[in-house]
């Protein structure tokens, strides 16, 4: 029966056009634009109250309406997308660059080294995400800078444990071996033939992560912990939106949406873009 | 043989999965007869069909595969296709049980080996888990593990493959089933763990007097343990015959082909094996010829176009269009 | 405590189950322990130095602009700041073990006491929570891997992909809108401790436990799902069909067991998300629990409370994560036994 459905198994890649790679990439670009272009298109700034239209409704004047304060939700909500997209992509950068050095050395050293980073990424772990988050921000001032990278700490460990994971048999490898026997420094083996080989594994983790990220950033903006008002933020204008929950729900829907449809986006992608890349790595290790 | 009806009389029974490339045919009219205390070897290379039809008897396939209507699986004259869940269900372990390739995978690993023969029993046979537990021990002894009382608290992974097959074949028969199916039951296993599993298999069937259907791609196995051996090639039972003419008059070119390819004691050392060139296929619905015709020396041309229909030998039938000489 | 029955016979000798003086499983605990301690000696380190990493003095954060030295003076005094940091991480390390975590300069309440009271909310939200998410995610989780590729599959996969992207303060906005003022169904706050009326109680934590369980629940049910499905597609599922055995028993007694295992662990992992998502929903709910209370600190700028809470919230995950890799390690008899790799 297994080996039937086998020997007819490769008959079955038919290529056909996909919209779920179609609509959430068309979603980011349009959030990427909104954000890059908002401050030339024809809106209010997010700050300019307009007291003749509080609360109101989408209309060719406020294209999402406008808030208790009279502020245009769309200026915010694309002034917000700034600070999503900003935190969301430059934090997991941040977890990158020191997770997979972390992972790297661990990976190659054993004994006290490895001991002292595993457990200090455990250290990390300790806290719940969240949790650390909040400390770290309340510590570090709230900006755009320090949320970035509270939220870059964060990710260090999971950034870790997987270049970890992808290093150790690599350099279980023959051309790990080869380079060693050349006369190579443990400096240059880890950085010019251990890591070329897990670049893709790398960036399909950085890739998934930023929605993660977004979501902290959201909670953080949220709770009033995260990027100081008057600058817009998605999770601070969901909660500003909370007192005129019963007469306007779509001050904290359309932010909300706004959070919901990039996140799900990411996550489908990310969840292709894993599937892609450990077919191709798969075959390697 | 007997004029009795038999235990199991497969009729005409063919089957058909959908595939992206079209429906693939498993099944191609299949009809055989099972005799309460006979053993039927099933004899076929993988991808055979062999499993598809032992799996089909019972109906444990996905419920993708497409039955041919007029197809039958009698069972004490009983029609098992026609069977609700319900029924199925009070045949399978009850009057048909089954032993699969690989004890490894064929428990779960983390129930006891206890339970996993007791349920069974306590579904079937309405008793007890005393009783349940009274009869696993008495099984476990039948089928030679010893201190059986440990084994049952005991996971599978604690026991050795041949022992795990023997707890495996204690499940099978625990409920008495009439019929026995051996899905190729010694593959998975050392080869001197193989004889001792075959010979236990053939004792409890001569002292229960049940019907056994051994699945095997070893003809070698079949030839020692079974009474009559049916052929199987891509879907197609190609040629059916009592165990000794089988072997000494195969009459389809298939038959004797993987008879050629078993090695022998009377070979001399380092002589190759012939083996049959090409590879097996599957065959698609609707597609005509005789499925072996791309690798048979003996092809003539109706061989590529028309499906050889059955012919009757002394004791069986063959399907072949250019048969091998009959004694 | 020296087993010479152990030092006299060697591994290989102790035949099958009869393992070694110290067997795996402890072996693994006390290798685990000494982890545990190290990273609970890093965490409790790091939580003390968090507030020397403020910019700035601590005491300023307490003093108006222009104060004079004297009164810095006498804060640093009152704070312990003028003795030598090591003196003072001994001194705050060993009043925590002790259950002191000082007092809060902002409110003056005491740190300990203000966490026990709000404990029981948190660790009530917490435990309600994971059963609504077990009851959410057990039936469909298993339906749609008994299903899987079907229509009901789809729908359910869908939901739990869209569930999933929607952040606690999402969830916790429409389940407000939806269940308490558009259907009126609900209150969206107004606390009721369990003594005072255990059905209001739980009326009470109703939503905000659905909050965090909606976030929760497509996690589980993504795992239980794909667990289900391959488990169903293992050989000894065909041996208990044809053993006889129903689809109701086989998935019961076969298939939900093993999933059972992975789901216990990834519950554990999960706890930490839990725990931020009850930071989230204690203020949108106005619970008087310990998230609650960790954001008015930071809020506050009372570095006190914060340093205390997260040193709570810390031991207790880790602490937590350990029972549950325990619990694992006994529960699933393929790993409790020296299996031979």
């Amino acid at each position: 029966m297994t080996a039937l459905t086998e020997q007819v198994g490769h008959l079955s890649t038919l290529s056909r056009p996909d919209w779920r790679l179609v609509l959430p990439v068309g979603w980011l670009a349009l959030v990427f634009l909104a954000a890059l272009t908002v401050d030339w298109l024809p809106v209010p700034t997010p700050t300019d109250m307009d007291f003749m239209a509080v609360e109101t409704l989408p209309s060719a004047e406020h294209w999402l309406g406008t808030d208790q304060d009279g502020r245009d939700i769309f200026s915010r909500v694309a002034h917000g997308a700034r600070v999503s997209l900003v935190v969301g992509f430059l934090a997991p950068l941040v977890g990158l660059f020191f997770g997979t050095l972390l992972g790297l050395l661990s990976a190659w050293y054993g004994g006290i080294a490895r001991t002292s980073i595993l457990v200090a990424l455990d250290a990390i772990l300790a806290f719940p995400g969240l949790v650390l988050a909040m400390a770290l921000t309340a510590i570090l001032g709230a900006s755009v800078g320090s949320v970035t990278l509270a939220l870059g700490v964060l990710a260090i460990p999971s950034f870790a444990r997987i270049s970890r994971a992808r290093a150790l048999p690599l350099i279980q490898r023959e051309f790990v071996l080869a380079a060693k026997t050349a006369g190579a420094g443990d400096a240059w083996i880890l950085l010019r033939e251990v890591l070329p080989n897990m670049v893709m594994t790398l960036v399909t983790y950085t890739l998934t992560i930023v929605s993660v990220m977004i979501v902290i950033e959201g909670a953080l903006s949220f709770l009033g912990v995260g990027v100081p008002p008057p600058a817009p933020s998605w999770g601070g204008m969901i909660s500003e939106g909370r007192s005129a929950l019963e007469r306007a729900p779509h001050i904290s829907l359309i932010p909300a949406a706004a959070m919901f449809f990039t996140v799900l986006s990411l996550n489908v992608l990310g969840d292709r873009l894993r599937r892609r890349a450990e077919a191709r790595e798969g075959g390697l290790s | 043989m007997n004029a009795a009806v038999p235990l199991l009389a497969i009729e005409h029974l063919s089957l058909a999965f959908p595939t992206p490339a079209g429906e693939v045919l498993a099944l191609d009219d299949i009809c055989l007869d099972l005799h309460r205390g006979r053993t039927l070897g099933l004899v076929g290379e993988s991808g055979s069909g062999k499993s598809v039809l032992s799996r089909a008897i019972l109906r444990l396939l996905p419920p993708s595969a497409q039955w041919s209507p007029d197809g039958h699986v009698r069972f004490h004259g009983e029609d098992l296709l026609g069977l609700g869940r319900k029924g199925m269900q009070q045949i399978r372990g009850r009057r048909i049980a089954m032993i699969f390739q690989d004890p490894m995978t064929a428990l779960n690993p983390v129930r006891t080996l206890g339970a996993q023969l007791m349920e069974g029993m306590c579904l079937h046979l309405g008793i007890g888990r005393r009783e349940a537990e009274q009869r696993a021990l008495d099984l476990l002894k039948q089928v030679g593990i010893p201190s059986p009382a440990s084994r049952m608290n005991q996971f599978p992974h604690e026991l050795s493959g041949g022992m795990r097959q023997r707890v495996v074949i204690a499940m099978a028969i625990a409920c008495e089933p009439d019929l026995l199916i051996a899905d190729e039951p010694t593959t998975a296993l050392d080869v001197t763990v193989q004889a001792e599993i075959l010979d236990l298999l053939k004792a409890l069937q001569a002292q229960r007097r049940m019907a056994m259907l051994l699945i095997t791609h070893d003809l070698g196995v079949a030839a020692g343990y079974c009474d009559d051996i049916a052929v199987m090639y891509a879907g197609q039972l190609v040629e059916m015959a009592d165990t000794g003419s089988l072997f000494r008059h195969p009459r389809m070119p298939y038959t004797r082909a993987l008879m050629d390819s078993i090695p022998r004691m009377e070979d001399e050392p380092h002589s190759t094996l012939t083996s049959i060139p090409g590879r097996p296929t599957v065959r698609m619905a609707g597609q005509a010829g005789c499925p072996f015709a791309g690798r048979c020396s003996r092809r003539r041309s109706e061989c590529l176009s028309e499906t050889p229909p059955p012919t009757r030998s002394r004791d069986g039938f063959f399907r072949c269009h250019n048969p091998l000489e009959a004694p | 405590m020296q087993g010479k029955v152990a030092s006299a016979h060697p591994r290989h000798t102790a035949a099958g189950r009869c393992g070694p003086a110290m067997p795996p499983l402890a072996r693994r605990f006390v290798r685990r322990l000494m982890h545990l301690l190290a990273v609970l000696a890093i965490v409790s380190v790091a939580t003390f130095l968090m507030l020397e990493l403020l910019p700035g003095n601590l005491a300023d954060s307490f003093l108006h602009e222009n104060a004079s030295e004297a009164e810095v003076a006498a804060i640093e005094r009152d704070l312990g700041l003028d003795k030598p940091l090591v003196e003072r991480f001994m001194d705050w390390a060993g009043n925590a073990l002790r259950g002191d975590l000082g007092e809060s300069p902002v409110s003056g309440e005491p740190i300990s006491a203000a966490i026990a009271e709000r404990l029981p909310v948190t660790l009530q939200l917490l435990l309600y929570a994971q059963l609504l998410s077990l009851a959410i995610a057990l039936p469909l989780g298993i339906l749609a891997g008994y299903r899987e590729g079907s229509t009901l599959d789809r729908v359910i996969s869908g939901g739990a992909l869209g569930s999933l992207a929607m952040p606690h303060f999402v969830w916790g906005i429409l389940l407000i809108l939806l269940l308490s003022i558009w259907l009126d169904w609900l209150p969206a706050t107004g606390y009721v401790p369990f003594l005072e009326s255990p059905p209001g109680n739980l009326m009470s934590l109703f939503l905000p436990a659905l909050t965090l369980a909606m976030v929760e629940a497509p996690v589980y049910l993504r795992l239980l799902r794909s667990d289900v499905a391959s488990t169903l597609r293992e050989d000894y599922i065909v041996v208990a069909r044809a053993k006889g055995l129903g689809d109701r028993q086989i998935l019961l007694r076969h298939a939900l067991r093993p999933s059972s295992f992975t789901l216990i662990t990834l519950m554990g992992i999960n706890i930490g998300n839990l725990i931020g998502g009850s930071v989230i929903v204690e203020s949108l709910f106005a619970l008087p629990g310990v998230g609650r209370y960790l954001v008015e600190g930071v809020i506050r700028r009372d570095f006190f409370t914060v340093q205390g809470v997260v040193l709570v919230i810390a031991v207790a995950f880790v602490l937590v994560n350990l029972l549950v890799d325990l619990a694992y390690n006994l529960l699933d008899p393929r790993l409790s036994h020296d299996s031979a790799h």
